[in-house]
């Protein structure tokens, strides 16, 4: 009975349940050259930030309702930058005609890139970028995004490896979301999990963009869902203290296994605030659509997924703990965990993402 | 005889640590000082650079004088999103100046904590080591508590 249960279990695990938490992520036959990555709200701040942070190596990035790489930053100090929460919440997010011209945010890529902060921002001429707002975003504002477009372009992407999708599906219009073309909440909603259903295959266009033409979805993905070690990645193994969860998931299509004889591409999905599987489950990263299109295109996606942090899970407690928690789960944007360096290579989550993309690879250890 | 010099040679070299202790004091107030005209001199160029903002746009493109009932609507309804949009940039503006007066007072609250924990702990080790023994032998009559006398 109990060697049934146990196989049970592990038919389970293969055809697609969770492996266990604490499994170290694993080597994939991925190329390194065929590595992008997206984000959705914060997700889509940390994809522009780990776009620009290592653009040698990520050839395009998708963002969805999300702004300019620096949009926190008040200013550059000698060992690091200081940024605001009240940028995030005020110009980044409400109030875009507070924003700085694209001038700015542009020096200020010149400006890290030539501490060796970040990789040389000419390698963005060769990138491809999505981005899209939705006409009832009421969470971030469509100039934000605007501003971003303008930021791409400053930075030497043209024009032509540009897709902006600016409030242009049909009726009332998006609102804060990853759209998808069956599921979620009503198209124009702004409210939790943040998947709306628009008819609009988000997906399926964002990753064309970045791939090029790819042969139609499937119906259903039949690889397998990866449960991975996120501690690893993370000094000390500090995986909360620093916004990140213990466990990170990854999207493995079935002519992707390890056995594969030909390499795959790499994409590294960001979940949004209060989007984390600590709040929803397997919902975000099983429901985009975006596993659907990787089945059947040999795309292994990466889900790295961040930890709500609070006061008492910081490295140390001082007068200003209040203003470096992360109560929403959302990706570091605006330089909390008292991560001064958070939107360079340096930075601590970035650092782990980039580490996560150079073991399925094998270029790290 | 033996003992007065060894007394004597403690007593100065406690003396020493204190000023020490005394010194590196002094420094951290000094630190904590210049971040404070530091974060007041940011806040003083962001305030700057608000009131510029704001005056600029107060005086940008005026608009034109509407004519027909429908552009008359038009240009109430604009009048008000642009008295929101006002509203809401005010209050992001002073978002902004909080946060960089608390982030400033509690970089400085930051620099007196530790050099005040670290104080505390050096006058600990610079007693111990001026005199164990001594400081051994009354100890505990130190921590005992006298019970108040019955009224």
């Amino acid at each position: 009975m109990r060697a049934a249960g146990a196989l049970l279990l592990a038919a389970v695990a293969w055809f697609g349940g969770e492996a266990s938490a604490a499994d170290p992520l694993g080597r994939f036959p991925a190329d390194p050259g065929q590595v992008s990555v997206s984000g959705i709200s914060s997700g889509a701040f940390m994809a522009y930030q780990l776009h620009v942070a290592h653009s040698a190596g990520i050839m395009g990035a998708g963002i969805i309702a999300g702004g300019p790489f620096g949009c926190t930053v008040d200013r550059v100090t000698g060992d690091g930058v200081a940024a605001l929460i009240s940028l995030a919440l005020g110009p980044c997010m409400s109030t875009p005609g507070l924003l700085k011209p694209v001038a700015s945010y542009a020096g200020l890529v010149a400006d890290l890139a030539a501490r060796g902060w970040i990789d040389p921002p000419a390698n963005l001429a060769r990138s491809r970028v999505y981005l899209f707002t939705g006409k009832a975003d009421k969470v971030v504002n469509s100039k934000v995004v605007e501003t971003g477009v303008g930021l791409y372009r400053a930075l030497g992407v043209p024009a032509q490896q540009i897709d902006f999708r600016d409030r242009d599906l049909p009726g009332t219009g998006a609102g804060h979301s990853w759209v998808t073309k069956n599921f979620g909440n009503a198209c124009d909603a702004n409210a939790s999990p943040y998947i709306n259903n628009c008819n609009y295959d988000q997906a399926g266009e964002m990753l064309q963009t970045l791939y090029g033409p790819l042969q139609p979805p499937a119906v259903a993905p039949e690889g397998r869902i990866v449960a991975f070690d996120q501690t690893e990645f993370v000094p000390g193994k500090a995986a909360k203290a620093n916004g990140l969860s213990d466990t990170g998931y990854l999207y493995v299509p079935k002519s992707c296994d390890a056995a594969a004889a030909l390499p795959c591409r790499l994409h590294v999905v960001l979940h949004g605030c209060l989007q984390s599987a600590e709040l929803l489950g397997a919902e975000f990263y099983t429901k985009i659509g975006v596993n659907e299109w990787a089945e059947v295109n040999r795309i292994i996606v990466v889900y790295p997924q961040v930890h709500a942090t609070t006061v008492a899970e910081l490295a140390s407690q001082n007068a200003q703990s209040m203003l470096n928690t992360n109560p929403q789960g959302c990706w570091n944007w605006w330089g909390y965990a008292n991560d001064t360096m958070f939107l360079t290579r340096q930075g601590v989550q970035i650092d782990a993402i980039w580490s996560m993309v150079r073991r399925v690879t094998g270029q790290g250890n | 005889m033996e003992s007065a010099t060894r007394i004597f040679t403690n007593g100065l070299n406690c003396f020493h640590e204190f000023l020490a202790i005394e010194l590196r004091n002094m420094e951290a107030i000094g630190l904590a000082q210049r971040k404070m005209l530091e974060g007041a001199g940011v806040l003083a160029q962001r305030q700057a650079e608000i009131a510029e903002g704001t005056f600029r746009r107060a005086f940008g493109s005026q608009p034109s004088v509407p004519t027909t009932p429908s552009a008359i609507h038009a240009a109430v309804i604009e009048q008000i999103d642009s008295i929101k949009t006002t509203m809401m940039e005010g209050q992001a503006n002073a978002n902004i100046l909080s946060e960089l007066a608390a982030r400033s007072s509690g970089d400085v609250a930051n620099i007196l904590q530790s050099r005040m924990m670290a104080a505390l702990d050096e006058v600990k080790a610079a007693l111990e080591q001026a005199a164990p023994d001594k400081i051994a032998a009354v100890a505990p009559a130190m921590l005992t508590v006298q019970p108040a006398a019955p009224a």
